[in-house]
C-alpha cells in the first residue's frame, strides 16, 4: 500500500525539488512558478504520495485536491487511494505534441474526463479602435458578483476568487459592469500577467442573455487595455460554441494550448 | 551550434510568437513556465545537453540569442 503524507517542506524546497524533476525531463502537469507555491500553501495543506518512478503532490483546496505528477518517462500512473474530496487533475498541454500520459492512461486508474478548455489570444495590434465608455462594479455589488460567479461556472477549475481577492480588484477597477436601471446585468473580470491582459471571469445574468451584453463586455475590456499591453489571452470551454463563436468575432484565435480536465471522485 | 534547428524548435513550440523581435520572451509574458518546460526537454534531446535546476531561470530563456547561449555553454561543459 502506497502512502499519502504531508508534504513537509517549505515553499522553496518544493520548488527546488520541482525543478529538479523538470531538469530530469519527468512528465508533469505543474507548471507553477515559485512565487505561486505561497498561495497553494496558504490555501491548504500539501500532501505527497511516492512511487516506484514517480511522485504525486496533492494540493488540498477548499472543494477539492488538485494532482500534481512527476513521472519518469516509462512509468504510468498508478491510483491513488480513496480521498475525502474530488482530485482535479488538469493537463495544460500543447495541441501539437497532445496529452501526456494520455486520458486513457488516467481513466485506467479511476479517473474520468470532465472538461476541456482551449486558449485564445488577440494582439492589442488588432484589437480596434473603438472608444466606449466604461462603467466598473463598486465594492457594493461584490456579493452579487460572488453569487454570479457561483451560478455560471463549474467550481474546481475556473478560478473563482475568494473574497479578498475580488475586493481587491473591485478596489482596482479589474471588474467591468453592464447595468440597466442601476440593476448589474453582467460584469467582465479581468487581470495581467506582465504585459498580457487575461480574461477571468465573463457572466450574464441568464434574463438577459442573448442581447449583445457579453460582446460589449468584451469590447470595453479590449479598448480599456489595448494601449497598456501586448496581448489579449482567455481560456474557453469546449463544450460552449456560442462564446468561442462571440470571441473569435472580435479576432481571438487559438495558440495552440489545451487543457483537458478530469476528476475522480 | 545550429541556429536554425533552434528557430525551427521555437516555432513550432509558439508559432504566435515572433522570436526575432521579441527580447523580453519571459519578462513579456509571451513564454509562460509551460513553454518553458517544453523547451527544456526538447533543447536537451535537440542538442545532447543536460539543463540543470539551476539554469532553468527566466534569463535563459528571454531571448533567442539568451537560450543559444544557454545551449552553447552547456555543450562546452
Amino acid at each position: 500500500m502506497i502512502e499519502i503524507t504531508e508534504n513537509k517542506t517549505d515553499r522553496k524546497a518544493l520548488a527546488e525539488e520541482i525543478a529538479g524533476y523538470i531538469s530530469e525531463k519527468r512528465r508533469t502537469n505543474c507548471f507553477l512558478q515559485p512565487e505561486d507555491w505561497e498561495g497553494i500553501l496558504k490555501q491548504g495543506k500539501v500532501f505527497r504520495m511516492e512511487f516506484s518512478g514517480g511522485v504525486y503532490l496533492l494540493a488540498e483546496k477548499e472543494r477539492q485536491f488538485d494532482l500534481l505528477y512527476f513521472l519518469e518517462r516509462n512509468t504510468k500512473p498508478v491510483s491513488l487511494p480513496d480521498m475525502q474530496k474530488p482530485v482535479i487533475l488538469e493537463q495544460v498541454s500543447a495541441e501539437r505534441t497532445g496529452v501526456s500520459p494520455a486520458l486513457e492512461e488516467w481513466e485506467a486508474v479511476g479517473f474520468r474526463r470532465y472538461l476541456r478548455r482551449k486558449r485564445l489570444f488577440l494582439a492589442a495590434k488588432n484589437a480596434g479602435q473603438e472608444s466606449r465608455e466604461i462603467t466598473f462594479c463598486g465594492e457594493n455589488e461584490q456579493e452579487r458578483i460572488q453569487m454570479l460567479l457561483a451560478e455560471s461556472f463549474e467550481p474546481y477549475t475556473s478560478e473563482l476568487p475568494d473574497a479578498e481577492t475580488l475586493a481587491a480588484d473591485l478596489w482596482e477597477k479589474r471588474v467591468i459592469a453592464v447595468r440597466k436601471d442601476g440593476k448589474l446585468l453582467g460584469f467582465l473580470r479581468f487581470g495581467r500577467e506582465k504585459k498580457i491582459s487575461v480574461l477571468r471571469q465573463i457572466a450574464v445574468l441568464p434574463a438577459a442573455r442573448g442581447r449583445g451584453i457579453g460582446d460589449g463586455l468584451l469590447r470595453d475590456w479590449l479598448a480599456l487595455e489595448r494601449e497598456n499591453i501586448a496581448k489579449f489571452q482567455l481560456w474557453v470551454r469546449e463544450d460552449n460554441p456560442p462564446a468561442l463563436r462571440m470571441y473569435e468575432k472580435l479576432g481571438f484565435r487559438q495558440d495552440g494550448r489545451i487543457a483537458p480536465v478530469m476528476i475522480k471522485e | 551550434m545550429d541556429t536554425e534547428a533552434l528557430m525551427k524548435i521555437l516555432a513550432e513550440l509558439r508559432p504566435d510568437v515572433d522570436f526575432e523581435e521579441n527580447k523580453e520572451l519571459v519578462d513579456s509574458g509571451e513564454l509562460d513556465s509551460f513553454d518553458i518546460v517544453s523547451l527544456v526537454g526538447e533543447l536537451c534531446d535537440a542538442y545532447d545537453i543536460e539543463i540543470g535546476a539551476d539554469d532553468i531561470v527566466p534569463e535563459n530563456f528571454n531571448s533567442v540569442e539568451a537560450i543559444c547561449a544557454l545551449i552553447t555553454r552547456l555543450q562546452e561543459d
